[in-house]
């Protein structure tokens, strides 16, 4: 059993390394490989829940070892397999399949076809390992291949300002809420001192018995509520996922309609024992599941496009699950889930025929005086039904008041920081300052700590002036790289423990930072180049090779797990959060703003249309 | 210079694309705005309006010569055309050839290069402050059914209704809220547009570039809201759509946005004289070369069919008494059809006719309450014919939609996805790996027996002033006028189908531009059945011979519908065939069962996906499947090749293989002396057939602009279009997977006549002229007496054909197709036509 869980995590990403290495993503090897692997998939998944049946249904857990360990830190793979996974991943294995196979002919002679399946092949294994992985730590790992890929679905066809804008809106809200579940592990470190099993929180009848602060537990719950209203489209971040519908429409389904947006719900059921200690946190999700399905209800029916309105009666099902899940009702949400996923699958894919279907129903004479009749409020005040109109047909303004709230002052505030260091007698000036600064910290009584808190601020700063930088990409690659050391060099000033393990961290970014350093070169960018980041300038359609190792080096900079930079920000954050709360903050904090600059400074170099004004730098 | 709103919008819908609702698609030349220019001037000013390309790429062409769709010849003929000196000639094929091909971005564009790079310049981003806003407000006014609580005040005119959605809010529409747009809002529309301008533009000489260039910048909408004021019955639940509306909300939206950034007291723009990027004659230059290969591209198809046409007129033809007569419609996916059936059986004669046989009335079927056209756009019907049945009414009613609804809703849905949501996994399993098992939504069964009500009593009409049905003599002279234009006067065989056809398709928006176009985007088969109906009426028949057009009482008309997709054929009111006919039908059944076998087979090279050695058995099974596949963006490729019409009689191309290329209208030269008949059918088929292939020549050429991109990502917005995302303009135009495989030539119109009697015909209609004159379609001659081709070149005919070249001899079509996957050159299958 244990191998029929690593074929579901390891042959899907075998598969698609195949297809682009090896078959340069040609059609029909292509596909020959991705319908072999989703057949080894399905008979992976079915005798792994045969076997799994006739044991009794046990819950079980298969442990590999560590992937890094060291005195007082460890990064177990472990594997979990309950009721909850089962449904998952039969869902997942079947959809899948059923899509692969759809594909075949409606991607036939698409460009990029290669791309697609190697794209939805590792979104299979990311998803598979989000719903077997056995701790937080793994299942953080699945959850960011899941988000990755969806960011190259939506932006599938980059040559297009929508999708890119699209697919950096939704990576957007997937970082923001990603510092959820990240901070939520490592709180998790926090609270058992060790990596958490899901299996031993299974066992726990009451978070209680462990020595548990209330607040803390509380912080946990909400971080985890935060990333999982996120990746599932709950309020307020329902705005993204009608967006995401740029992708071709097999992709839409899979993504949106089944899979990936019940994403949050699998993370809640699977801390549950966590969060539903506390009544407050039970009624919170409850109260986020009950608004998500309310407002969106109300968005599903003045949309007049069919994948936004399949959308948001998607939202509005989810929001349902969330207060089934927050009453206890776990198996009712499995078959609803089970239920949403098909149906909202079916309905994208079939949404084409929506034009035949409904003129067919209004020319014939027994429904066409139910559709002119379908009017909702008419008996409220009109100022009300106005009111709830405009809030439904623009998605009740969240997207703009996110953004005013949260992004707009961080890109300001790093404007105002560059503008400090425009001339060099200013800059002269601020590193006088800084050096002060730093002198007086070193001779001050807790000198590493202080020195913590003054790397720890430049780093943030740093972080700021690439967020607010919009003319050079070389300032902003520098700047997110100073803030990125900065982070490790605090955490190890900090801790003098984690000296022997903060090399991992700078394994993982360092290597990665020059190779983004090297391809920008080979873009042809000098650190002198100005343009304007805000266009688009689509080397990715000039130079691909180039761009795809640019998308490489963003990946790993942002400590995407395909380098040791996701196990050192793990361990950044494991030595960080024990004593100095603040320095963990500051870190997520960077992670989150570090993403959402570098994939919008990706986008704009290496995505959009290729266009005679833009080819010269 | 003052500026007058309504002629400056009247010129303005001009250059808006024409497109209507997807469910009425159309062909339609992309370009029509710019035909009264000649060709290549026309569409590079169109390129630079719009921002697209002319023509393919340079690095196109030269494949396309690679793979011998230039011959050289015709290369080096073109360039002794264009050039005097060899040493040019010489230069100038040296740079086609092999000269660095540089990469040749498409114009920029007024719409992207104008108004809203000026206002960008000032910090103003007009169109992401603006379009996101407009486009859910006009979606959501005029939508068709999608959104389940529809747009309060909707019924009233765009601007009104916007006007009080503002005012019946708390919460804000975007800039439109703030007090200066609202009180711009509650003035009539023509003055806010006026006091808008102003306060935008400033100078009144800019007004009507300024308006141009903002409706431009979103041609999709535009165009749909024009083409909806001015035909509003396109849409079944009415809207009072005006084109004033829409620019009037758009520019108090561009005000708000103004206001947001600049504050109350912004200053228009400052006025400038617009240049274009780059002048008339550089972009002439830029595209020289490309112009170039595109004349050689075209010449080298044509030169092969001149020489086959020739060459098969040299035959002699001799047939057996036809025993079966077929009339098919023009359509250049009936070519193949009527190849086979005559293949199969000699003794079937074959027609071409435009495909609404005349029979040009709004049809309202069978438990329906929309009538729809059933015959060419650019006829407005008088007539209405209603289907009834003495039946009684089908107790099965049709099944609440999967897509929009109940299920879509909060507590219902929520029922629903805990029961039912599971079996749509079961329905998808199957209409994934079981394509062609389960239909994709289930329609009432009607009753087997149906009456048109065809004739009508006295002088009936509907409310709206519709004839209810035809008078026998108005019946007698549209059978007389297809059949005799048809070349069918005398030798009536005891048959006659009347052959009518649509297409199925499953998933498929689109679904209207594969049916009929001369039905308006239909089925045939209420045309089809009228037709065979009034055909054997016995008083028609008296009526007819009085007219002196005498059909044999023993010949016997029957209508069917070839589903060119599925590659089927039924059969309508087989229980009034006289039991003397019975066995022939029969028979023909039979015969057409097996030119359909083998049209599956020769449409199926074209599919990649399909092996080449394909039985004909699994041909047939494969596009039935294939048609009703959820998965399939192609259920088939409908007029791609497209690029002959032939106006003949069909002796002058029975056993030429043609490739599914060419549309076919039967025309007798012998009876039409003055060239009267030939006007009547060239002002059908040029425009119909003309528009079909420019659609597909422009949506091929650049598919980002004139074309709507790939399908796969679309999203059908308000039921009146599609659009990529949820949040984009509407996508005019083919979707690439309608283009792939199209290589773009212009139409050559053959007609077999005497030159002067060709150049006469077409000249008796101004606007079919218009399409010859300037080249938007190329007009040739086929003579019938010295059996030359020749070509209109300059309003002049000069001989097509240089030195004769008899085209390959093929025993069978299949064995013309056999291993090819390409298009082919014409070839002469030996024993149809012709009997040595």
């Amino acid at each position: 059993m244990t191998y029929l869980l690593l074929t579901l995590l390891g042959l899907p990403l075998v598969a698609a390394t195949t297809i682009i290495l090896l078959f340069k993503g040609d059609e029909h090897p292509t596909y020959w490989i991705a319908s072999k692997s989703a057949l080894l998939l399905i008979a992976a998944t079915v005798v792994l829940l045969i076997l799994w049946v006739a044991q009794g249904c046990q819950p079980f857990e298969a442990a590999f070892g560590d992937i890094y360990s060291s005195s007082d830190y460890r990064f177990p793979f472990t594997l979990y397999f309950d009721t909850t996974s089962a449904v998952f991943v039969g869902v997942i294995t079947f959809i899948s399949a059923i899509i692969v196979k759809y594909c075949r002919y409606y991607m036939h002679r698409e460009n990029r076809y290669g791309s697609f399946f190697a794209t939805i092949l590792v979104f299979l294994s990311g998803i598979y390992l989000l719903v077997l992985a056995g701790t937080l730590d793994l299942l953080f790992a699945g959850w960011e291949i899941v988000g990755i890929s969806s960011f190259l679905l939506i932006g599938f066809y980059w040559e297009r300002q929508g999708p890119t804008e699209n697919a950096i809106r939704t990576y957007s809200v997937y970082r923001l809420c990603d510092v959820g579940l990240l901070m939520g592990a490592w709180l998790g470190h926090l609270i058992w001192h060790q990596t958490q099993h899901f299996s031993m929180l299974a066992k726990i009848p009451n978070v209680f018995s462990t020595e548990l602060g209330m607040f803390q537990l509380m912080g946990l719950s909400f971080l985890i509520l935060l990333a999982a209203a996120g990746k599932s489209a709950q309020f307020p971040f329902c705005f993204w996922l009608p967006r995401a519908m740029e992708g071709p429409t097999p992709s839409s389904a899979i993504f949106y309609g089944a899979l990936s947006i019940h994403c949050g719900v699998y993370l809640l059921l699977r801390t549950y024992p966590i969060w539903s200690v506390l009544p407050v946190t039970r009624i919170s999700v409850a109260v986020l599941g009950l608004s998500t399905a309310v407002f969106a209800t109300l968005a599903s029916r003045v949309q007049s496009n069919i994948k936004a309105s399949i959308a948001y009666a998607s939202i509005t099902q989810v929001g349902l699950m969330l207060i089934e899940v927050a009453a206890g009702w776990h198996a009712f949400v499995l078959l609803h889930f089970v239920g949403n996923a098909s149906l909202r699958c079916y309905q994208l894919l079939v949404s084409p025929s929506v034009v035949a279907h409904l003129i067919r129903m209004q020319s014939s004479a027994f429904t066409h005086e139910r559709l002119l009749d379908w009017r909702v409020g008419h008996r409220l005040p009109v100022k009300i039904t106005g009111t709830l109109y405009a809030l439904s047909l623009q998605d009740g303004f969240l997207e703009p008041a996110l953004k005013t709230l949260l992004w707009r002052p961080l890109v300001r505030a790093g404007r105002v920081l560059d503008t400090l260091f425009a001339s060099p007698t200013r800059k002269a000036a601020v590193a006088l300052g800084g050096l002060f600064l730093l002198i007086g910290i070193f001779y001050g009584q807790h000198r590493s700590n202080s020195l913590a808190l003054g790397l720890g601020l430049l780093m943030l700063l740093a972080s700021l002036v690439a967020a607010g930088e919009a003319r050079s990409p070389w300032r902003v690659w520098l700047a997110t790289g100073t803030s990125v050391m900065l982070a490790g060099l605090a955490v190890a000033i900090a801790d003098p423990h984690s000296f022997n393990n903060v090399w991992v961290y700078f394994a993982g970014v360092i290597p990665s930072w020059l190779l983004g350093a090297w391809m920008l070169h080979l873009l042809n960018f000098r650190p002198s180049t100005q343009i304007n980041l805000r266009a688009y300038s689509a080397r990715a359609t000039t130079q691909p090779q180039i761009s795809f190792w640019f998308f490489v080096a963003f990946l790993g900079v942002t400590g995407f797990p395909i380098t040791p930079a996701f196990l050192g920000e793990d361990l950044l954050l494991h030595y960080a959060i024990g004593d100095h709360l603040w320095l963990a903050a500051c870190i997520s904090f960077i992670f989150v703003v570090n993403g959402i600059t570098l994939v919008r400074l990706y986008s704009h170099l290496c995505l959009g249309e290729r266009n005679s004004e833009m080819s010269t730098p | 210079m003052s500026f007058d709103l309504q002629t400056s919008l009247e010129r303005i819908r001009h250059w808006l694309p024409q497109q209507g609702p997807i469910k009425d698609f159309i062909h339609h030349n992309t370009l029509h705005a710019f035909q009264d220019r000649p060709f290549h001037e026309g569409i590079l000013e169109a390129a630079q309006l719009y921002g697209a390309r002319p023509y393919m790429d340079l690095s196109w062409y030269r494949e396309a010569l690679g793979r011998g769709a230039i011959s050289s010849e015709s290369l080096d003929r073109v360039l002794s055309r264009y050039f005097e000196s060899a040493t040019e000639r010489t230069a100038m094929r040296s740079y086609l050839l092999d000269g660095a091909a540089p990469f040749i971005a498409p114009f920029p564009g007024i719409a992207r290069s104008g108004c809203v790079a000026d206002w960008k310049q000032r910090g103003v981003d007009i169109e992401a402050s603006v379009h996101p806003l407009l486009f859910r407000l006009i979606a959501g006014y005029l939508d068709q059914g999608i959104a389940s609580w529809r747009m309060p005040h909707a019924s009233e005119t765009f601007w009104n209704a916007v006007g009080k959605l503002v005012e019946e809010s708390w919460a804000p529409y975007g800039s439109l809220s703030n007090t200066h747009c609202q009180a711009l809002l509650s003035e009539p529309a023509e003055r806010a547009i006026m006091k808008c301008l102003e306060a935008l533009v400033g100078t009144p000489a800019h007004y009507e570039r300024y308006l141009l260039e903002m409706l431009l910048s979103h041609p999709g909408w535009s165009g749909m809201v024009a083409s909806i004021e001015r035909k509003p019955s396109g849409l079944l639940i009415p809207r009072q759509m005006r084109l004033v509306d829409f620019a009037a909300v758009e520019l108090v939206m561009q005000v708000g946005a103004a206001i947001k950034t600049l504050g109350k007291d912004f200053k228009p723009l400052v006025p400038k004289t617009r240049h274009e990027a780059i002048s008339r004659q550089q972009a002439a230059s830029l595209h020289y070369p490309q112009l170039l290969m595109h004349e050689a591209l075209e010449e080298t198809l044509y030169c092969d069919v001149f020489a086959g046409l020739e060459a098969h007129a040299e035959c002699v033809v001799s047939r057996p008494l036809a025993t079966t007569q077929v009339f098919f419609c023009i359509d250049d996916r009936e070519c193949s059809l009527r190849r086979h059936i005559e293949e199969v059986e000699p003794t079937v004669e074959t027609f071409g006719t435009a495909g609404f046989f005349g029979m040009d009335f709004y049809f309202r079927g069978l438990e329906e309450i929309h009538p729809t056209q059933m015959c060419p756009v650019v006829i407005t019907p008088r007539h209405l014919v209603v289907e009834t049945s003495s039946e009684p009414r089908s107790s099965r009613r049709m099944k609440a939609p999967t897509l929009i609804g109940s299920r879509n809703s909060l507590f219902r849905g929520w029922l629903a996805t805990q029961t039912l949501g599971i079996w749509a996994t079961v329905r998808l399993f199957l209409q994934v790996f079981r394509p062609g098992t389960t239909a994709l939504f289930s329609e009432p069964a009607l009753p087997p027996k149906t009456r048109l009500m065809l004739v009508r009593n006295g002088e009936d009409k509907d409310p709206e002033g519709r004839y209810l049905g035809y008078s026998i003599e108005e019946l007698a002279t549209r059978v007389r006028h297809v059949l005799s234009s048809s070349g069918l006067i005398r030798g009536f065989s005891k048959l006659v189908v009347i052959m009518g056809h649509g297409s199925t398709s499953a998933n498929n928006p689109h679904y209207a531009a594969y049916d009929c176009g001369a039905c308006s985007g239909r089925r045939a088969a209420p045309n089809a059945r009228a037709f065979a109906w009034a055909a054997n009426d016995p008083a028609v028949r008296r009526q007819l011979a009085a007219m002196d057009f005498e059909i044999p009482s023993d010949c016997h008309f029957i209508g069917g519908l070839h589903d060119t997709s599925k590659d089927t054929i039924e059969f309508f009111d087989e229980h009034d065939v006289p039991k003397t006919h019975a066995p022939q039908l029969q028979d023909f059944r039979i015969k057409v069962k097996e030119a359909l076998k083998r049209n599956a087979k020769e449409r199926c090279r074209r599919f990649e996906l399909v092996p080449m050695g394909i039985p004909e058995q699994t041909a047939l099974k494969h596009v039935h499947d294939r048609a009703l596949s959820i998965f399939e963006p192609r259920p088939e490729l409908n007029h791609a090749t497209n690029a002959l019409a032939i106006v003949g009689r069909r002796d002058s191309t029975r056993g030429l293989f043609l490739d599914r290329r060419c549309f076919l209208n039967s025309y007798n030269p012998k009876q039409d002396p003055n060239g009267k008949i030939l006007s009547g059918i060239l002002g059908a088929v040029i425009p119909v057939c003309g528009g079909i292939n420019l659609e597909y020549f422009f949506s091929r050429v650049d598919n980002t602009t004139y074309g709507a991109g790939t399908k796969l990502p679309h999203n059908v917005m308000a039921l009146v279009g599609v659009a990529n995302g949820v949040g984009g303009d509407l996508r005019n135009g083919l979707p690439s997977q309608m283009i792939e495989v199209h290589d773009p030539v212009r139409l050559l119109v053959v007609v077999e006549q005497t030159c002067e009697i060709a150049l006469a015909a077409v000249k008796m209609n101004p606007s079919t002229y218009e399409w010859v004159k300037n080249d938007w379609v190329r007009y040739a001659c086929l003579c019938p007496e010295t059996k030359r081709t020749y070509l209109l070149l300059n309003d002049a005919f000069v001989p097509a054909v240089e030195c004769l070249k008899s085209p390959p001899k093929y025993p069978t079509s299949l064995s013309v197709v056999e291993g090819h996957r390409d298009s082919l050159p014409v070839a002469e299958i030996e024993g149809v036509g012709t009997r040595p």
